[in-house]
C-alpha cells in the first residue's frame, strides 16, 4: 500500500489575504492492514506418503549393495620351485611327485599342480598356512597374513561411473568365416566382413552384435560412386541368432569390387538418410571414474548361498609336501559374497559420460592378485567380446590381441612389486586404485537424435599367470611368455539407480519451460530434445524406472553379480576319475 | 522503517514550504504461500519426525604391532570359592569352567545348562551407573569359547580369541555411521556372564578382588573397558579404566567374577 499523493502546506497570509499566519502542524496516520490465512490455509493433512515421496524424490545419496557369486573353475596347472606357492598347491600327477620326493634332491623337485582356490576368491582364509602365511619351522613364510586385508589381497572392489568417452582407442578382432584380422579404430563404428550368399542382397557379418533395425541405415567407411548411404533391407541369415549380428541391403545391381566377399570395413548407424548428421550414431570407448577406495568395500560371506561348483579340496600329506606341512588344499569352492560400501555416494553435481544427470553406477572389481602368482610381464590386459575365443582344448593359442607386445590392449592400471629373499624374480600386483582414478571401460554406441547409450561390448580384463614363479607352460609355436593362457573377466557390472524416459520430449526454448539442461538441439526438427529422468519409485509400462528401497534419507540400490573368471582354455585333462569297479559290493 | 510517531511543527516563514513525506507501505502477498509451505514442513517435522540415518558402520579391532595383527582376546575367570574373598588369592579365580561353573558332564556333553549360558558385553556412554544408558550389547556364544582337552575329551574354555576371519562373532562393533542422531564415540564396556545352570548373571570386573585393599568398596570403574571408535578407519580400540594405556593388543582382555559376599 502506498500513498504518493503530495501535500503543500502554504501560509496562511498567502492562501487569503486577511487570514493570519498560524503554526501549521501534520499528522500523518500510519495505516497498516494485513490478512489473514484463510482456513483451508492454515490446516493440512499429514500425508506420511507424500512426505516420503518428497524426501525419497530430493535425495542424492546412495547405498549401494551387492551379491557376488564367484563362477571359476580351475583350469590350468602350472609348475614351481618356489617353496612357499608349493606348499599350498592341489597336486596333480601324485605319483610322480611322490616317487621325485623319494628319488631326488630335495632342490630338483619340481611341484606341478593347480593353484590353490583362495589365489582368486574374494576372501583368503589360508591366514594360517604355514610356510605361506604363517612362519614354518624353516622361518620361511611368503606374506605375513593381514586378516583386515584378507578381502582385498585378491581384488579390489569399487564404485565407478560413467565419466566420460575416449574416440581413440585402436581395436582388433578376428573374423573366424574369412581368417581375417579386422583392425579399427573405436570412432569409426562397427567392423564387418562382406558376404555373398543371398542372391540380390549384400550381407554384413559384424564381430558384434549390430544394433540395427530393418529401415535404419548404415553409414560406410567407403562409398560406391559417392554413395556411403545404404537402407537396412534386412537382417540375419536364416540361421539362430544370426540377425544380432549380420545386416543385409539390398543388391541393386553394384558393378565393381567395392561390395565383393571378404571385403572389410566399418559402420555408422544412420536413422535418417536426408539428415545424417543428425541421425548418425557415435562409436567410443566409456571411460568410469572410481568413486571408493578400495578400504572403503565390505565383503562378508553370505550363509545359506552356494554356487552351482562343488567344493574341491585334496589332503596334502606333509610327506611329500616341500615343508613337510600336512595341508587341506582347495581346487575349488563355491562362496557367494555379500558387498557394501563405507562411503555414501552423493551424485548431485555428477553427470555421466553424456553429461546427464547420473542414472548408472558401476560395480567396478579389479584383479590385484597381491601374492604374486599373476602378472610379472607387463601391464594388466584389456580386450572386448571379439577377443575372446573360450576353448575347452588342449593347444587353444590366444588371439594375438593379448600378445605381451600389444600396446593397444594395455590397461592403464599401475604395476607395484615386491621380492622375497632368495628370488630372483620381483612379485608383481596390480596397484588399487583410488578415488579419482579413471579407467577403461565398455565400448559403446551413442545416438544423438535417440539420446540412448548401447553397449556393443562390455570389456574385459585378463589374467595371466608369472611364468618366472608358476609356469603353465607356452601355447603352441609361441615363446615363452609371449601370450599365455589365461581366464578373462568383466570388471564393470551397471547398477541402475535412475532412469531416462522411454519416450522423447521435443521443445522449443521460447515456448516450453523447463527444458533440461541435458536437452540436445535438434537440426533436423529445430527442436530441442530430450528423454525426462524418471522419479524414483516408479517404473512404466516397459519396465523403464527403478524402486529400490528408501530409508535413512537415502536410497539402497541392489544387485546380483555373477561374477565369472572365464578360462581360455586348459593345459590339463585331469585322467583321475573313478575307475568302473571290476567287483561291487554286493558281490 | 522506523516509524515516528511525533507531531512535525512548521514555523512561520516567508515562503512556502513543502513536505514531502514518501511513505510507502508494500503489504503484498508475495511469498506467503512460500512461507506457509515452510512452516507446514516444520510443523510436520516435528509431528512425525524427519528422516533420519540409522545407518551403521562396522568397526573393527584397530591393528596392533609391525605385523598389523587385529586379534582380540578375552580371557574370563571364575571364583573357586573354598575361601571367603576376603581371604582370597588370584588363585582362586581361574580361566576354566571346570569345577568353578560347570560340572563335567555339562562340559563334555554340552548340556543345556552350557550351551544355553553367555556372556553379555554392554556399552554404556559413562561409568556412572545413576545416569548411564545402555546403547548397545554385544553376546559371545560360550561355545565360541577357545577348545581344550580333559580327560580326552574337548570342551570349551572362557578364552575368546576374535578376529576378522573364522571366530568374528562379538569381534566387530557396529554403531551409527553418522553422528546427527546421537554423537558418541566413546563407550564404556561392562561384561557379564549368563549362568544357565542358575539362571544368573555374574557381573565380571576387570582385576581381581584379590589385589585390591578394600575387596568391597573399590572404584567403579574396575568394572568397565573404555571403548574408542574411531570412524575415519572404522576401527575400535580398548584401554584401562585406570592406567588409559591400550590394551587387548595381543595379551587377553582379563574379566574376573565380582563376588559381592
Amino acid at each position: 500500500m502506498g500513498y504518493n499523493d503530495e501535500n503543500t502546506i502554504v501560509l496562511g497570509s498567502l492562501r487569503y489575504k486577511s487570514a493570519s499566519n498560524i503554526d501549521s502542524s501534520l499528522k500523518i496516520p500510519f495505516i497498516q492492514s494485513y490478512k489473514e490465512n484463510v482456513e483451508y490455509d492454515r490446516t493440512i493433512d499429514v500425508n506420511l506418503a507424500q512426505l516420503y515421496d518428497d524426501e525419497r524424490q530430493s535425495s542424492t545419496i546412495f547405498r549401494p549393495t551387492a551379491k557376488i557369486a564367484l563362477y571359476f573353475k580351475n583350469s590350468y596347472v602350472g609348475k614351481t620351485k618356489y617353496t612357499p606357492f608349493a606348499n599350498s598347491l592341489y597336486y596333480v600327477n601324485l605319483n610322480e611327485l611322490i616317487n621325485n620326493v623319494c628319488t631326488l634332491n630335495v632342490g630338483s623337485v619340481e611341484y606341478s599342480g593347480y593353484p590353490s582356490n583362495y589365489e582368486f576368491d574374494f576372501m583368503r582364509t589360508d591366514f594360517e598356512v604355514s610356510g605361506y602365511t604363517q612362519v614354518d619351522e624353516l622361518n620361511n613364510t611368503h606374506v605375513d597374513f593381514v586378516q583386515r586385508s584378507a578381502t582385498t589381497y585378491n581384488w579390489g572392489v569399487y564404485l565407478s561411473y560413467g565419466y566420460d568417452n575416449d574416440y581413440e582407442q585402436l581395436m582388433e578382432g578376428f573374423d573366424v568365416v574369412s581368417q581375417q584380422i579386422l583392425n579399427w579404430k573405436v570412432s569409426d563404428g562397427i567392423p564387418f566382413v562382406i558376404s555373398r550368399n543371398i542372391i540380390g542382397q549384400i550381407s554384413f557379418r559384424c564381430l558384434v552384435n549390430h544394433g540395427l533395425s530393418v529401415g535404419e541405415y548404415v553409414k560406410l567407411n567407403f562409398n560406391y560412386n559417392g554413395q556411403d548411404i545404404f537402407e537396412i533391407s534386412s537382417l540375419g541369415d536364416g540361421f539362430y541368432n544370426s540377425d544380432l549380428n549380420i545386416f543385409n541391403i539390398k543388391d541393386v545391381g553394384f558393378t565393381g569390387t567395392t561390395f565383393d566377399k571378404n571385403v572389410v570395413g566399418t559402420f555408422k548407424r544412420v536413422l535418417d538418410i536426408n539428415k545424417p548428421e543428425d541421425t548418425i550414431s557415435t562409436y567410443y570407448v566409456r571411460r568410469n571414474k572410481i568413486l571408493t577406495n578400495e578400504s572403503d568395500a565390505v565383503l562378508g560371506k553370505v550363509a545359506f548361498e552356494q554356487t552351482i561348483y562343488n567344493k574341491k579340496k585334496q589332503f596334502n600329506r606333509s610327506s611329500y609336501t616341500p615343508n613337510k606341512q600336512s595341508i587341506v588344499a582347495y581346487k575349488e569352492d563355491n562362496l557367494v559374497y555379500s558387498l557394501s560400501f563405507d562411503k555414501d555416494i552423493d551424485i548431485n553435481g555428477l553427470v555421466d559420460n553424456q553429461k546427464r544427470p547420473i542414472t548408472e553406477l558401476f560395480y567396478t572389481i579389479i584383479w590385484k592378485g597381491y601374492f604374486g602368482w599373476t602378472m610379472g610381464l607387463g601391464p594388466m590386459k584389456k580386450g572386448y567380446s571379439f577377443n575372446i575365443q573360450p576353448s575347452t582344448s588342449i593347444g587353444n593359442v590366444p588371439s594375438s590381441w593379448w600378445n605381451v607386445d600389444n600396446i593397444s590392449s594395455n590397461t592403464n592400471l599401475g604395476i607395484l612389486t615386491y621380492t622375497k629373499p632368495g628370488v630372483s624374480k620381483p612379485f608383481s600386483y596390480v596397484k588399487p586404485l583410488v578415488i579419482g582414478d579413471i579407467v577403461d571401460g565398455d565400448y559403446c554406441e551413442w545416438n544423438v537424435y535417440e539420446q540412448k547409450e548401447r553397449v556393443v561390448s562390455s570389456m574385459y580384463h585378463k589374467i595371466t599367470f608369472n611364468p618366472y614363479h608358476f609356469d603353465i607352460g607356452n601355447p603352441i609355436g609361441l615363446s615363452f611368455g609371449k601370450n599365455q593362457l589365461g581366464y578373462y573377466y568383466a570388471p564393470h557390472h551397471m547398477l541402475n539407480i535412475g532412469d531416462f524416459s522411454d519416450y522423447i520430449e521435443e521443445g522449443d526454448k521460447k515456448e516450453v519451460v523447463g527444458i533440461p539442461n541435458w536437452a540436445i538441439y535438434s537440426t533436423t526438427n529445430n527442436v530441442f530434445r530430450w528423454r525426462d529422468k524418471y522419479s524414483y519409485g516408479y517404473i512404466d509400462d516397459k519396465g523403464n524406472g527403478v524402486d529400490f528401497p528408501f530409508f535413512n534419507g537415502v536410497h539402497y540400490p541392489y544387485r546380483d553379480i555373477i561374477f565369472r573368471l572365464i578360462p581360455e582354455g586348459t593345459n590339463y585333462i585331469d585322467n583321475n576319475l573313478v575307475a568302473t569297479p571290476l567287483i561291487d559290493g554286493c558281490e | 522503517m522506523v516509524v515516528n510517531n511525533n507531531s512535525y511543527k512548521f514555523v512561520l516563514s516567508d515562503t512556502q514550504k513543502f513536505l514531502d513525506i514518501p511513505i510507502e507501505m508494500d503489504w503484498q502477498y508475495v511469498g506467503v504461500d512460500d512461507g506457509i509451505s515452510q512452516y507446514e514442513n516444520q510443523v510436520i517435522t516435528e509431528i512425525i519426525g524427519g528422516a533420519e540415518d540409522f545407518e551403521v558402520f562396522r568397526f573393527g579391532h584397530k591393528e596392533y604391532g609391525q605385523k598389523q595383527k587385529t586379534q582380540l582376546n578375552y580371557s574370563f575367570n571364575f571364583y573357586t570359592g573354598g575361601t571367603s574373598v576376603t581371604a582370597s588369592t588370584i588363585n582362586n579365580w581361574v580361566n576354566t569352567y571346570y569345577g568353578s561353573v560347570f560340572n563335567f558332564n555339562q562340559l563334555v556333553y554340552k548340556q543345556k545348562p552350557f550351551i544355553k549360558s553367555f556372556y553379555k558385553l554392554d556399552f554404556y556412554d559413562t561409568t556412572d551407573e545413576s545416569v548411564q544408558t545402555n546403547y548397545f550389547t554385544i553376546i559371545l556364544p560360550i561355545t565360541s569359547g577357545s577348545l581344550d582337552e580333559i580327560s580326552g575329551n574337548t570342551i570349551n574354555t572362557p578364552h575368546f580369541s576374535l578376529d576378522y576371519l573364522r571366530n568374528k562373532e562379538g569381534f566387530f562393533i557396529y554403531w551409527l555411521r553418522k553422528k546427527t542422531f546421537v554423537n558418541i564415540d566413546t563407550f564404556y564396556m561392562s561384561a557379564k556372564f549368563f549362568d544357565a545352570s542358575l539362571g544368573v548373571f555374574v557381573k565380571m570386573m576387570t582385576v581381581s578382588q584379590s589385589t585390591l585393599p578394600n575387596k568391597f568398596l573399590f572404584d567403579n570403574n574396575l568394572f568397565y573397558v573404555k571403548t574408542i571408535l574411531d570412524y575415519d578407519n572404522r576401527t575400535y580400540s580398548l584401554y584401562d579404566m585406570t592406567t588409559n594405556n591400550r590394551i587387548g593388543e595381543g595379551n587377553p582382555i582379563n574379566w574376573y567374577e565380582y563376588v559381592n559376599v
